[in-house]
């Protein structure tokens, strides 16, 4: 991106000197008349007459930058959505599950057990109260539990050797 | 000397049927199951747990749970034990 406008902003005859090499603009001024190559300097700006005002010329000059910008700006929100529909995620699932069935990967990468084999789709479920005071209170015993946990004395832990 | 928590873990399996009850430490060892639980799931456990707390770190823990179609996972992160109940779909719910 930054050679294209580098090679926009020279003038014509060095691009033209420097033969085919990484500076070369990329696209060749002929191939799109539509798109102005210098930017405006003093030399190309018409002069004004005396009708014109000089508010209507900044004005010229402002939609012409604002030209220049749409022409070199590529709109990638026309490219594509990346929001699915859930049908076609489902099909787009079943697409590349089959494609993986038939592509010869290694055994490494086909896992038989994972924890969410069994979900098919999307799940849309949520967590009930009732779970909810449960998983709380249980986490809360094993917490005393785990603090009621003492080690008990049974044999000594430096023990003497028999020695002499 | 761990009768406290063998004595829990029955205790919550005997009195919600089908339940299994997983207990894993701050490193993703198993302290204690009861129940049809893999101990194997005590490492991804405590990962799930960590990983989600994460999520939003100025909150307490947050319960987690992994719904399937064969059953559930709910899982809380305490602060020396991580626990977690497997929970099959027909199971009737019990406190």
């Amino acid at each position: 991106m930054m050679g294209c406008c580098f090679s926009w902003c020279r003038d014509q005859s060095s691009s033209e000197e420097t033969g085919d090499n990484e500076r070369r603009t990329l696209i060749h001024p002929d191939a799109n008349t539509s798109i102005q190559t210098n930017p405006p300097t003093l030399e190309n700006v018409e002069p004004l007459t005396p009708s014109q005002v000089k508010k209507n010329d900044e004005q010229s000059d402002l939609n012409r930058i604002l030209q220049n910008t749409i022409t070199k700006v590529i709109d990638i929100s026309a490219l594509g959505c990346n929001n699915l529909e859930h049908s076609e995620y489902i099909e787009r699932m079943n697409i590349y599950k089959a494609k993986l069935n038939v592509a010869p990967l290694p055994q490494i990468l086909r896992h038989e057990e994972c924890l969410l084999v069994d979900i098919p789709s999307p799940a849309l479920s949520s967590c009930d109260i009732s779970d909810y005071i449960l998983i709380n209170q249980t986490c809360e015993k094993a917490e005393l539990a785990f603090k009621n946990v003492k080690v008990e004395h049974t044999n000594d832990l430096v023990v003497p050797f028999m020695i002499p | 000397m761990e009768t406290s928590i063998s004595n829990f873990v029955q205790e919550i399996v005997s009195t919600n049927e089908g339940v299994g009850l997983l207990l894993v430490d701050n490193h993703g060892l198993c302290l204690s199951k009861g129940g049809d639980v893999d101990s194997k799931s005590s490492g991804l456990i405590s990962a799930i747990a960590q990983h989600v707390a994460k999520l939003e770190p100025n909150l307490g823990p947050p319960v987690i749970c992994i719904s399937g179609d064969q059953g559930k996972i709910l899982i809380k992160q305490g602060s020396n034990v991580t626990t977690a109940i497997f929970k099959p779909n027909d199971t009737p719910n019990g406190s």
